[in-house]
């Protein structure tokens, strides 16, 4: 190989160790950026020219350096691992959410709500054993009885008020995701069209994996690239992103008889309409909770209020009113929790409120006792309600645990991915030496040879001048 | 390739090291400033049930006392009507025996007859005794007259309970035939304080002194029946107070009980509050000094 064939080698050396300190410059701009993933030079040596024949030379030397590629640096399965834990962490931190706010509505620790109401309601009745002469405490009893009933209506429509919460949030996500699903679309467009014109895509990519987790993580979507790098994102079957197009989710609700009065069920379907099984995210973790756990709790409360009127009523139409009259239910729980009232046999009028037991008369108050005794019973409705509140708080504490497990889970894989992908400022700054020396040496090269080539050209022939 | 320390790594880690950390100085805080351990039932799903049963078992409680007060108050009106019965009985049978002397003119009997009819009076308005308008020797009736002014028992027999707690409903009626008797139309001596003092000053009005003579036994008789009420009327109001005070009691165990179960144990949260502390300002020096450090620092 001749001189100038080895000054070219040393021009590779230069170049490639140039574009290699673009690349590090750029890792280290991009060191803390989120979802920014290194970049790496693939460098290969470029072989020497074939040496069959007779005049080919006998060298082999090689002829510099080159670069292959820039990879972005990703491992699929990290990635993969990330996704589908961010995907059930997100669920379960959803529904761990939604029962919090029941939760925190129901409010059982507070001073209020309807166990204050409950206990109210057991004193106004032994206030009425103690004084039944005054006319007081009868229009007492009939209020803190329609103060009940609004505890009863409150605590229902505090339920319906997150399940309706719920049904905004998933139209909300769904659009995001629709949003989402469209930026892939159009950046896998580009990166395409990058690739084919040799252009650097590399950013373009980043941006689309930080759509594709937003995605993933709200719909818990699975993710395929196929050899050309473009990307398949399907919900169960349903391709969301396909060969550059996108399809739109949407979120309607449906009447459902199985759910407690007010609710309806939370449905993601297609475009055309089909209905989509999810299987982790945000979505499915709304639509679960939409669907399955707050329903749950308000057939706990419908329960609840059927038998605290099934039970009150038993003792007061047993009972006798100040005007005498018999047989009248205190509460009407017919319209469930949500539609909760003090019955019409006695609303507005605290005489026709039992005090006495039926035929008694005067001044007799065992009906009043016996509603007093039955309030704070060891089965009665203030232990009904604990037991409602007391099951809520033991499905909300496990839903949390679970729900701050899988996000443990979901920072751990994360943070694999992140070792992973991430840029590391001493390994670059390690590179950045290295790629420096390169440099030098390579110049130091071009330097000797044209040194050489001085002796050559200029000092030939000059011996013992 | 686990291992490999990276920038957004390091950062990430630090931040959810701080915020961790930074929580659990809130929570620790929030049971410091409010005085509560547990900020909802599912910070301690366990002990929640055990936390409401308490809090709720201190109204009733509370509400026991009440009912207990109420029955207290019932059995000293009634035993303050009782003594005053007792004391009018014996000054009735001083005037009985004054007037039934043989030196005693019949001027002095008539006075005496005069004073005996204001006494049966105010026999009759103490057993028509009130509390809030109701007569409490009157049973269950809803009238305000356990007696009618003719000295007619018009009230009932029913029960008068109080709920003084979840095992002990007890009976505080005090009916007026049992403290009173009621009027005999045969032996009028043998009837009503009022009746048998009316008819004993109009004995001593028509001079009947030999009749007369038999409203000494009819007092006796009247007095022993009001002495042996009031007797019960004590033991009722004694199991009342003692009721009262096993409320009482059962309210300052319950109050211990629940402080125990949800009250912030202060010391412990403030040596918790300054260990927690020290912990998040270690976090963040710590922060601070590993994020400096890089090659960057020793490279020239």
């Amino acid at each position: 190989m001749g001189s100038f064939g080895t000054l070219n080698t040393a021009y590779t050396g230069l170049s490639t160790h140039a574009r290699r300190l673009d690349v590090i410059g750029e890792n280290i701009a991009n060191a803390s950026t989120p979802g920014y993933r290194r970049r790496r030079v693939d460098l290969s040596a470029i072989e020497g020219p074939n040496s069959i024949g007779v005049f080919s030379g006998a060298d082999r030397v090689g002829r510099g350096v080159e670069i292959n590629s820039i990879d972005r640096v990703i491992d699929p399965l990290l990635e993969q691992h990330a996704r589908t834990e961010a995907g059930r962490a997100s669920e379960l931190n959803v529904t761990a959410a939604a029962l919090a706010d029941l939760e925190e509505q129901w409010n059982a620790f507070g001073n209020g709500g309807l166990n204050r109401a409950l206990l109210d309601l057991g004193a106004t009745f032994d206030n009425l054993v103690n004084n039944p002469e005054l006319t007081a405490n009868r229009v007492l009893a009939l209020q803190t009885s329609e103060t009940v009933a609004a505890e009863v209506r409150q605590t229902a429509s505090d339920g319906r008020d997150i399940a309706t919460s719920l049904v905004e949030r998933a139209t909300t996500l769904a659009d995001r995701a629709n949003a989402l699903s469209t930026g892939i679309a159009e950046l896998d467009d580009r990166i395409r069209s990058a690739k084919a014109a040799g252009a650097d895509a590399a950013s373009l990519e980043d941006q689309r994996d930080r759509f594709i987790d937003e995605l993933v993580s709200i719909t818990n979507a699975s993710v395929a690239y196929d050899t050309q790098g473009a990307v398949r994102v399907a919900i169960d079957g349903y391709p969301l992103v396909a060969g550059n197009r996108a399809s739109t989710l949407s979120v309607a609700t449906v009447a459902d008889p199985s759910l407690p009065a007010g609710l309806s069920r939370l449905v993601v379907s297609t475009a055309d309409g089909r209905e989509l099984r999810l299987t982790g995210g945000d979505l499915r973790g709304t639509q679960q909770a939409a669907n399955v756990l707050i329903p749950e709790q308000l057939r706990a409360l419908d329960s609840f209020a059927a038998d605290l009127a099934a039970a009150a009523n038993a003792v007061h139409s047993a009972g006798e009113g100040a005007d005498g009259g018999t047989g009248r239910n205190l509460f009407d729980a017919a319209a469930g929790a949500l539609g909760f009232t003090v019955s019409a046999d006695v609303a507005g009028n605290a005489d026709r409120i039992a005090v006495a037991a039926a035929g008694a008369g005067g001044y007799d108050t065992t009906a009043a006792e016996q509603m007093a005794a039955l309030i704070d019973a060891p089965d009665g409705p203030t232990a009904g309600w604990r037991n409602v509140v007391t099951n809520l708080a033991g499905l909300t504490a496990g839903t949390r645990i679970r729900a701050d497990a899988a996000a443990d889970a979901a920072t751990s894989a994360d943070q694999q991915r992140i070792a992973a992908s991430g840029v590391s400022l001493d390994e670059e700054m390690t590179e950045l030496i290295a790629t420096q020396r390169s440099y030098e040496a390579s110049a130091r090269v071009i330097t000797t040879i044209d040194a050489m080539l001085d002796t050559l050209i200029n000092r030939t022939g000059l011996v013992g001048r | 390739m686990t291992g490999r320390i990276t920038e957004l790594g390091s950062v990430n880690r630090y931040i959810d090291w701080g915020s961790s950390t930074r929580s659990r100085l809130a929570d620790t805080e929030r049971q410091i400033a409010t005085g509560e351990r547990h900020e909802r039932p599912s910070s301690a799903p366990t002990e929640a049930g055990s936390i409401i049963d308490s809090r709720n078992r201190l109204t009733r409680l509370k509400q026991f006392l009440r009912n207990q007060e109420a029955a207290g108050q019932w059995l000293a009106t009634a035993d303050g009507a009782l003594q005053s019965t007792v004391t009018a009985m014996a000054r009735a049978r001083t005037l009985a025996l004054q007037a039934l002397s043989d030196t005693t003119s019949q001027d002095g009997r008539n006075a005496v007859a005069a004073e005996l009819r204001s006494v049966a009076s105010q026999v009759l308005s103490l057993s028509n005794t009130a509390v809030d308008g109701r007569p409490i020797f009157g049973g269950t009736t809803s009238g305000d007259r356990a007696y009618d002014a003719a000295g007619n028992y018009i009230g009932d027999t029913g029960v008068v309970r109080r709920r003084l707690n979840d095992d002990n409903t007890i009976d505080i009626a005090i009916a007026g035939t049992g403290v009173f008797g009621d009027n005999n139309t045969v032996d009028p001596y043998a009837g009503t304080p009022f009746q048998l003092l009316n008819q004993l000053a109009s004995d001593l009005e028509a001079g009947n002194i030999v009749a007369a003579r038999n409203s000494l036994d009819g007092i006796d008789v009247a007095t022993e029946r009001v002495l042996t009420e009031l007797g019960r009327v004590g033991a009722t109001a004694n199991r009342v107070e003692e009721l009262g005070q096993l409320t009482q009691s059962e309210e300052v165990r319950y109050t211990g009980r629940l402080s125990k179960q949800s009250d912030t144990d202060l010391a412990e949260a403030t040596v918790r509050l300054r260990s927690v502390e020290v912990s998040y300002q270690a976090t963040l020096a710590a922060t601070a000094r590993a994020l400096n450090r890089s090659l960057l620092d020793f490279l020239r």
